[in-house]
């Protein structure tokens, strides 16, 4: 090939090129509003999920990349940002398995939109699909301390999920510092029990009443495990080995009696922690709600019950299954009827 | 042993396919690509890189599959070269099982080749692979191997254009055939109800052999779970093989 065809080549190719970016520049701009308008049309979540072709997850990584083009834009710009719940939420149900989703759609929810509820929500979503997930626990605490931290009992609830995210086992240091921080510095003990004080005072409602009372009284139970863990603590450092059991510290004169619990339960040893029944008994309810959730999720979704409560992680319907509160025990389960009891 | 040999020279031919290179091209272009992506993603640029390739792997895979199992019967008769081998003392059976251990090879070494530089240049760009991602490669060839039996049966049957077209529109349908068993509860108890069940059991359920969500996020996939997809593949296969058998056995070449 001549010098002057290989010219004559790259000049045709500027040429046409050039006119093409001019063309296109001009049809972007009279379609200006097409972005937003084509998220009218995002089909609904569900049905999305069945005509992917295999791609969903390929599709939630360039929607995922939509939604980051969408924030920033509207955020150099009028700062509405009307469609990013319903982005997150298909987003998230394409792949559910994206932290990341979840977590930075609830930051900007959280953050820049100030809808609280639904970054609650699609965080609470993530909780379920990716229990060993510290991020998004953590994230739901900061919404409570940042922008909900005038409300009564958010520190509270913060303090809970920060919980949650150190449960995980998974949490970096740092948040663990936090959560031990908001611990000392809010006092949560006496913030909770300010609150449910003033519902038993101020409430006309019988059950608000009775709720308040119960919860006042697990709060004594949980003052009165932490001052036994001191107390046998101390027995450890004195009698150079751990009580054999709770009652020890009572024959060996560190208490005149062990505390009553006012809701019937009792208080025990276990590897060198103090636990109380009824307080177990109180977790137990909250994560059996959860494993039974994810067994009507997958009879929903395979049209009958699991055979083993394994089979829905194996199955991959969800990560992971709660353990049970107690050491040593586990769920019972039928897969007859697909119930499930502690 | 002269199933080996049907087999040998099916992949031969096929290495020597230009559609082949183009495909591969693609694939590593998309692969490599793919870190564009991750610059705008708030840090999931691994992720990304992960989805994409293993995306990349299953498309192009199931291209070659498609564009050259389609032809690999067809294009024995339509040269007339199934001549030289129908006379030879040989199971028309042998020939179709060859010509798919053939291509079923070819779709290994590719599918090696690609998982491989994928989780290469992850490792380069910083990132981890671990086994889930090797067990989503491997499903996508089980996968793979599925789509080349159909390939083979229509390759024996029909035009490759018409082959191709349906073992594409199988391979969109396979992967949403979910619907037709999430059905309303009022709909499950009708005759309409058990019929859609009734498809939805018979279609090859593709979305078995999809954990590339799995993958790309390193979430964990039991063992059993994979076992079982590969056992479905299996069975699918030999199905499709067996039915792909008995029409070249009727086959007036």
């Amino acid at each position: 090939m001549s010098w002057k065809r290989v010219i004559a080549v790259l000049a045709l190719t500027a040429v046409a090129l050039g006119g093409t970016s001019l063309t296109q520049i001009r049809m972007d701009n009279l379609r200006e509003r097409k972005f937003d308008d084509e998220l009218l049309y995002l089909p609904n979540e569900k049905l999305l999920n069945h005509f992917t072709g295999g791609m969903s997850s390929v599709i939630a990584d360039f929607l995922w990349l939509r939604c980051i083009q969408y924030t920033s834009q509207h955020f150099q710009s009028d700062n509405k940002f009307t469609w990013l719940a319903e982005m997150g939420n298909t987003i998230t149900r394409l792949d559910p398995y994206f932290v990341d989703a979840y977590r930075y759609t609830g930051i900007f929810l959280a953050g820049l939109k100030a809808d609280d509820d639904a970054s609650i929500e699609l965080m609470k979503k993530g909780f379920i699909e990716n229990p060993e997930a510290w991020e998004l626990p953590y994230e739901t605490s900061m919404v409570y301390l940042l922008n909900r931290r005038e409300e009564p009992g958010s520190a509270a609830i913060a303090a809970h999920y920060l919980g949650m995210a150190v449960a995980t086992e998974r949490a970096p240091e740092s948040v663990l510092a936090i959560a031990q921080g908001l611990e000392r510095k809010h006092n949560l003990n006496d913030v909770a029990r300010q609150i449910w004080q003033d519902m038993l005072a101020n409430s006309n409602d019988e059950l608000r009443k009775n709720m308040a009372k119960r919860k006042l009284m697990e709060l004594d139970i949980r003052e009165n495990a932490a001052a036994l863990e001191r107390i046998a603590q101390e027995f450890e450092k004195a009698q150079g080995r751990a009580p054999a059991n709770i009652d020890e510290l009572v024959t060996a004169g560190y208490l005149t009696q062990l505390p009553p619990d006012p809701l019937g339960g009792r208080y025990f040893l276990e590897e060198g922690h103090v636990e109380n029944t009824t307080l177990l008994d109180d977790l137990v309810q909250r994560k059996l709600d959860v494993v039974r959730k994810q067994v009507e999720k997958f009879t929903r979704e395979s049209g009958r019950p699991p055979k083993t409560l394994e089979e829905m992680v194996e199955s991959k319907v969800v990560t992971s299954t709660p353990s049970h509160p107690y050491k040593g025990r586990t769920w019972k389960y039928d897969p007859q009827t697909g119930e499930v009891s502690p | 042993m002269r199933m080996i040999a049907i087999a040998h020279n099916t992949f031969r031919e096929a290495v020597r396919d230009k559609v082949l290179y183009v495909l591969l091209f693609f694939a590593a272009s998309a692969i490599v690509g793919s870190k564009a992506l991750g610059w705008i993603s708030i840090g999931q640029d691994i992720k990304i890189v992960k989805d994409i390739s293993l995306a990349a792997v299953s498309v192009f895979g199931v291209l070659i599959a498609i564009f050259v199992g389609t032809n690999l019967v067809y294009k024995e008769i339509d040269k007339r070269t199934i001549y030289t081998i129908v006379c030879r003392p040989i199971h028309r059976y042998e020939f179709i099982l060859g010509k798919f251990a053939g291509l079923a090879i070819l779709l290994a070494i590719v599918t090696g080749l690609m998982t491989g530089v994928a989780a290469l240049y992850v490792l380069v760009l910083g990132g981890s692979v671990n086994l889930t991602f090797f067990t989503a490669a491997l499903l996508i060839y089980w996968q793979l191997l599925l789509l080349t039996a159909m390939a083979v049966l229509l390759s024996s049957l029909t035009s490759p254009i018409l082959g191709a077209l349906i073992v594409f529109s199988a391979y969109l349908v396979g992967h949403a055939t979910s619907i037709l068993h999430d059905l309303p509860t009022v709909l499950k108890e009708s005759w309409s109800g058990r019929l859609l069940e009734f498809i939805y059991y018979v279609l090859p359920n593709l979305s078995n052999f999809d954990i590339r969500a799995e993958a790309a996020n390193g979430v964990e996939v039991s063992m059993l779970y994979v076992v079982w997809a590969l056992g479905y593949g299996t069975l699918y296969t030999a199905f499709l093989l067996g039915l792909a058998s008995l029409a070249f056995e009727d086959k007036d070449v």
